[in-house]
């Protein structure tokens, strides 16, 4: 397997996980669960389908530095805006992938401060980033073009000195996420998951390259990384999840529910022993998108 | 979680192309000048005559400009099929989502937008009075009638 051991960006600290997260109104799902407990049993809800069906297609992104806190985090966005538009029928429409670089300043400069001065993040920065503020879609912003992602811009824009543009933390401010909380076991994933929330999962662990005859990626190796969980499936014979990486196409072996490329299902004990465990897994849902511009009317 | 039932395009397109196939393939339009009060069948059936609106006398002038009779006729099948398949796509459930399947319509057909710019300016200047340019969830029956009706219009316009 390539080596990919740059474009971990994931910084293990669980006390300043804790510290951080103290300020979000609901910063762990455990105490919220109670309405939608069990409700994703035996269920297989596969959000990139969503995606796929709002977008046309599920992005594919491509990290070029440490910065997946980001990445994982805007596939937790596209998701909650697809499901808001497709399963909420919001009054909304998809305007582009989310970009990631703003993500990845504000979660290091306008969270964290500045304090770290090289490549990552904490999983909860980016979180909190996104429900504070809010994420924007890949475009044009006057002068700040994020059309195509630039992970010079998002290093530049993530240093101690540096920061999210103000035109752009202005408008990223009327897109905010409007809940995220820690996730803490399969159980509670897999009912996020089943009701439409996207989940970020950020640990240590690696995965093989070579999915298994199932779509499983067997953990092996060490990555600081953060992901996201776009579905479940728990009605399978080996229930588990569906995580999506930043590295382009860098896995192969069968696929299965139609997964995208870049993609593996996790098992569920390894989920929560290997990642969840960790304490830096978020769930993000409901996100204040476009209302639809106004119709072209040269239609003749 | 269930997915909604959110239209699915290709069906949409199928069942439009159908009208146009179907209801209209035999559709024979004179086109000669008329005056700019056209006769028109309401929903009870009812033979009325009704005065054009001013955008609407424009889109009838602009069209009668237009001296490809194929073009013409093309056009009035596009106007009318859409009006015919809005009375019928209860499925629909916003008014953007009618555009992509107009505009693969049209394509099926060879049909290029902005053919003759005065008449899709004629056009476009009135769906911007009808309001078609805000879009606007096709929630009741009132709604899904107001959104016929534009095409019906234009229809209106153009026949005879």
């Amino acid at each position: 397997m390539p080596d990919f051991s740059h474009l971990g960006g994931w910084i293990n600290n669980p006390q300043a996980v804790e510290t951080s997260m103290k300020s979000l109104p609901h910063p762990v799902f455990q105490d919220s669960w109670g309405p939608i407990k069990d409700s994703g049993e035996d269920q297989v809800v596969l959000l990139y389908n969503f995606i796929e069906k709002v977008a046309g297609a599920v992005p594919i992104r491509t990290q070029t530095i440490g910065d997946c806190v980001s990445q994982g985090a805007a596939y937790a966005v596209d998701a909650a805006k697809c499901v808001d538009i497709y399963v909420h029928n919001e009054w909304e429409e998809w305007v582009a992938e989310t970009s990631t670089e703003d993500i990845y300043a504000g979660a290091r400069v306008v969270i964290g401060g500045g304090e770290i001065s090289g490549d990552g993040a904490f999983g909860v920065w980016a979180a909190r980033y996104c429900n504070e503020y809010g994420a924007v879609p890949r475009g044009k912003y006057g002068k700040i073009d994020l059309t195509e992602y630039s992970g010079n811009k998002a290093r530049n824009w993530g240093k101690p000195s540096g920061g999210v543009p103000k035109t752009l933390l202005k408008i990223a401010k009327q897109h905010p996420i409007l809940t995220v909380s820690r996730v803490d076991t399969y159980e509670q994933a897999r009912d996020l998951l089943a009701n439409g929330y996207a989940v970020t999962v950020a640990s240590n662990q690696g995965f093989s390259s070579s999915r298994d005859s199932e779509g499983f990626a067997k953990p092996e190796g060490e990555w600081a990384h953060q992901m996201c969980l776009l579905g479940v499936d728990d009605n399978y014979k080996r229930p588990g999840v569906l995580c999506m990486n930043s590295w382009g196409v860098w896995n192969a072996g069968p696929k299965r529910n139609n997964q995208p490329d870049g993609s593996f299902w996790i098992d569920a004990d390894e989920l929560e022993k290997r990642m969840l465990k960790v304490g830096d897994c978020w769930a993000f849902s409901g996100y204040e998108g476009f209302k639809p511009r106004k119709l072209n009317t040269r239609i003749i | 979680m269930k997915e909604n039932s959110k239209s699915n395009l290709a069906l949409h397109i199928i069942s439009f192309c159908l009208v146009f196939g179907v209801g209209y393939t035999v559709a024979v339009v004179p086109f000669d000048l008329l005056p700019q009060y056209i006769s028109t069948i309401s929903d009870d059936n009812q033979e009325e005559i009704v005065e054009l609106s001013a955008d609407l006398k424009k889109v009838r002038a602009e069209y009668l400009k237009i001296s490809d009779k194929a073009d013409r006729i093309l056009i009035y099948k596009l106007f009318a099929g859409s009006a015919a398949y809005l009375s019928h796509a209860v499925s629909l459930q916003t008014t953007a989502q009618f555009d992509p399947m107009l505009g693969r319509v049209q394509s099926s057909y060879g049909w290029e937008r902005d053919k003759y710019k005065e008449f899709t300016d004629s056009v476009s200047d009135y769906l911007i009075e009808a309001g078609y340019d805000e879009p606007r969830k096709l929630s009741t029956e009132e709604d899904r009638r107001w959104f016929r009706d534009i095409f019906r219009s234009l229809t209106d316009a153009i026949k005879g």
